[in-house]
């Protein structure tokens, strides 16, 4: 057990990591801002300042790389948050924020509206929706069941999944491939690049407002990795904590999807990565997760826009990054047996 | 608490941060000396306020790439992707090394805003088929990136018009004149043999995509426009059309066709026809009407959709209809290249694009 004054001191280390990421990301881009001229432009916002930059300048700085990196830290933690909480309620360290679908319920909207080219913002809105249907049929199938609930409610989660993934697929199979076709596909990859202010503001509210129920019942979420049993005898209704972290856990996903198409591994990795530096205890873990999921997209967004010139989508970075990683845990993991 | 202090100081410096950026809406100060600029309505309406003298144009995806390299290469301020090694083959070394940009197709596609914004164009060209959210998605990009966006229409009919936009656009409209002529005459000449044609003059044309060549480009959709104006059919009529070379057939759908002209996109594929004895049953291949697609730079039937066509047109009418088309093909060829890509090419090098 690692003793509490341990714990506080990686957590501060955990939150000058994200602040050091967040602010270290203004830095980071093909065009080249030198930092000085970077904090005057920040600060001409509330002080008046002598203009010494040009238009370009500002407009990277506020359109292109702010928006940016806020939805990054936002959707970093947001995912981790999830994963975190989803592995605790399921008992089960593989699972990972679109275990009940919310990913491919968006990823289908999202095609769909791109299909029938219905615009920007209405693209993001129907990407959420079907995020949401796709959980709430999950959760509706899973009422009938009596007997281990989460067993069954990951199966109808990979049952629904599948079929809005097959509805991807035939959308990808009869779109026209000029445009259409790479425009789902490059959706499906997942990127930042084209996050506008606007995007912030709409999936930002609903990221937030999925964390925080997730992290004030983080203590709740300790009792449930032993099982609804447990939890009864301590006095917890588990079917109405988990419906609630499945709930806010949806708002997370769907609504990070909606805006940056799909994001991969953050969600299965980083609250493993926050169990090593902190330990097991979701009181500590959940916000370590949140802290390192935010820092960790924004330090993969940056390689994103700074690989190429041309971006390389993030849901591939995060794999490539991810994927290693997961699987010398699991070495790592098997040694120690 | 400590941790909770930094915490807390963290998240209030990010809302500052946010703060700031939501109140960005207030115009930067005013430029030292204010550029000459000119208006120019694009191809979906819209009013763009462009330099009045363009000489960096940065395209929007591959197609602008491809029709702005026919139409101004030198104007070039970058490039979206890499050209292909079949592209290389005849395009210019200078421009292979051109800073890469990536796509944009409305919203998480890969293009690089900071790169484009860095590289500084006059314009930004998107080219293709509209599609109803055009205008709103070109408002959106040029919002961001500050600069102007305009989008010109072309499709296979109205490929003239969009060169005399381009023209109009860079305010040179010497060359693209000559381009957009070019393209008129071989449209006009297409329409007016495909309608006097007989209906049961009219040859079916399969066209064998993929590895097998059992992928086709079905009847009525978009990539497979060519052979329809030419005055052929294409003769893989399906129920679902997918708009790629998505479309997979069987081989007995193939041999039911029974197609008169057989157009294969690789070699690979072309030679496979010729040899294998499940193909040798079809008219196509006994008669000796199998053809290799010329695909350098770029393929003649669709690959990109875009004005490599226009030389597609000549190549299958010369194929079908040699008689009402009345083109010297090689000689043809030559002309065209020249026109659009830019590079001489001789009668023996024509030959072998062509496959001959």
């Amino acid at each position: 057990m690692k003793d509490s004054k341990h714990i506080k001191i990686r957590m501060s280390g955990l939150a000058v990591l994200l602040a050091v990421c967040f602010f270290g990301s203004f830095l980071m881009g093909k065009y080249a801002i030198d930092p000085v001229t970077l904090v005057k432009i920040l600060l001409s916002r509330v002080v008046e300042l002598p203009v010494d930059w040009t238009v370009q300048d500002e407009t990277v700085l506020f359109n292109v790389r702010l928006p940016r990196v806020i939805m990054g830290a936002v959707i970093g933690g947001g995912l981790a948050c999830a994963g975190a909480a989803y592995q605790g309620i399921f008992q089960n360290p593989m699972v990972s924020p679109d275990i009940l679908g919310a990913s491919n319920g968006a990823a289908f909207g999202a095609a769909l509206g791109l299909f029938f080219s219905i615009g920007y913002q209405a693209i993001s809105v129907s990407a959420f929706l079907f995020g949401i249907m796709a959980v709430v049929i999950v959760l509706a199938i899973s009422r009938r069941v009596k007997f281990n609930v989460t067993l069954e409610l990951i199966l109808a989660g990979i049952m629904v999944g599948s079929i809005f993934n097959a509805g991807v697929s035939y959308l990808k199979l009869v779109a026209d491939p000029t445009d259409t076709l790479p425009a789902i596909t490059y959706w499906l990859m997942g990127s930042l690049a084209s996050t506008r202010t606007q995007d912030v503001f709409f999936a930002g509210p609903p990221i937030i407002i999925g964390i925080l129920p997730i992290l004030l019942l983080r203590w709740r979420l300790n009792v449930l990795t032993m099982g609804d049993e447990e939890a009864r005898t301590m006095g917890i209704n588990a079917k109405v904590v988990r419906t609630i972290v499945i709930g806010g856990a949806t708002l997370i996903t769907a609504a990070a999807v909606s805006v940056s198409g799909l994001i991969g591994w953050v969600g299965l990795v980083i609250p493993h990565f926050a169990r090593m530096i902190v330990g097991d205890d979701y009181r500590v873990m959940l916000p370590a997760s949140v802290l390192l999921g935010s820092s960790f997209l924004l330090v993969v967004d940056n390689f994103a826009r700074m690989l190429a010139t041309r971006e390389i989508p993030i849901g591939i970075l995060t794999a490539f990054i991810g994927a290693p990683f997961f699987l010398y845990l699991i070495l790592k993991e098997g040694g120690r047996q | 608490m400590k941790l909770k202090k930094l915490f807390a100081a963290v998240l209030i410096l990010a809302l500052a941060f946010s703060a700031a950026a939501c109140g960005a809406a207030k115009p930067s100060k005013e430029e030292t000396a204010e550029p000459d600029t000119r208006i120019f309505v694009d191809s979906a309406g819209r009013e763009v306020e462009i330099p009045a003298e363009i000489d960096a144009i940065a395209p929007s995806g591959p197609l602008a790439q491809l029709v702005l390299y026919t139409a101004c290469p030198d104007r070039l301020s970058g490039i979206a992707v890499a050209f292909s090694d079949q592209a290389k083959a005849l395009i210019d070394e200078k421009y292979w090394g051109m800073t890469q940009f990536g796509q944009f197709y409305g919203k998480n596609a890969s293009l690089n805003m900071e790169a484009l914004i860095a590289a500084a164009p006059d314009v930004i060209v998107d080219i293709g088929e509209a599609k109803d959210t055009i205008a709103q998605d070109m408002d959106g990009l040029q919002q961001q990136l500050n600069m102007p966006v305009v989008f010109i229409e072309a499709t296979l009919d109205t490929m003239d018009e969009a060169y005399e936009k381009i023209g109009e656009l860079i305010g040179d409209t010497e060359e693209t004149d000559q381009l957009a002529q070019y393209c008129k005459e071989v449209s006009e000449k297409a329409a007016k043999v495909s309608a006097s044609l007989a209906e049961e003059d009219r040859l079916r044309i399969y066209e064998a995509l993929g590895d097998a060549g059992l992928n086709t480009n079905a009847r009525g959709s978009f990539h497979a426009e060519v052979i329809e104006t030419v005055g052929g059919i294409n003769a893989a009529d399906l129920e679902v059309v997918a708009s790629g070379a998505g479309s997979e057939v069987s081989m007995e759908q193939v041999i039911g066709w029974n197609p008169d002209v057989i157009i294969a996109e690789s070699e690979e594929v072309y030679q496979m026809i010729l040899s294998d004895k499940a193909w040798s049953v079809l008219d196509a291949v006994k008669n000796g009407r199998v053809y290799k697609i010329p695909t350098s730079p770029y393929s003649a039937m669709a690959n990109p959709p875009s004005v490599n066509r226009i030389f597609g047109i000549l190549w299958l009418g010369d194929i079908l209809y040699p008689d009402q088309y009345g083109v010297d093909i090689s000689a043809e060829m030559q002309k065209f290249y020249k026109l659009f890509y830019h590079v001489d090419i001789d009668g023996a090098k024509a030959a072998e694009l062509l496959g001959e």
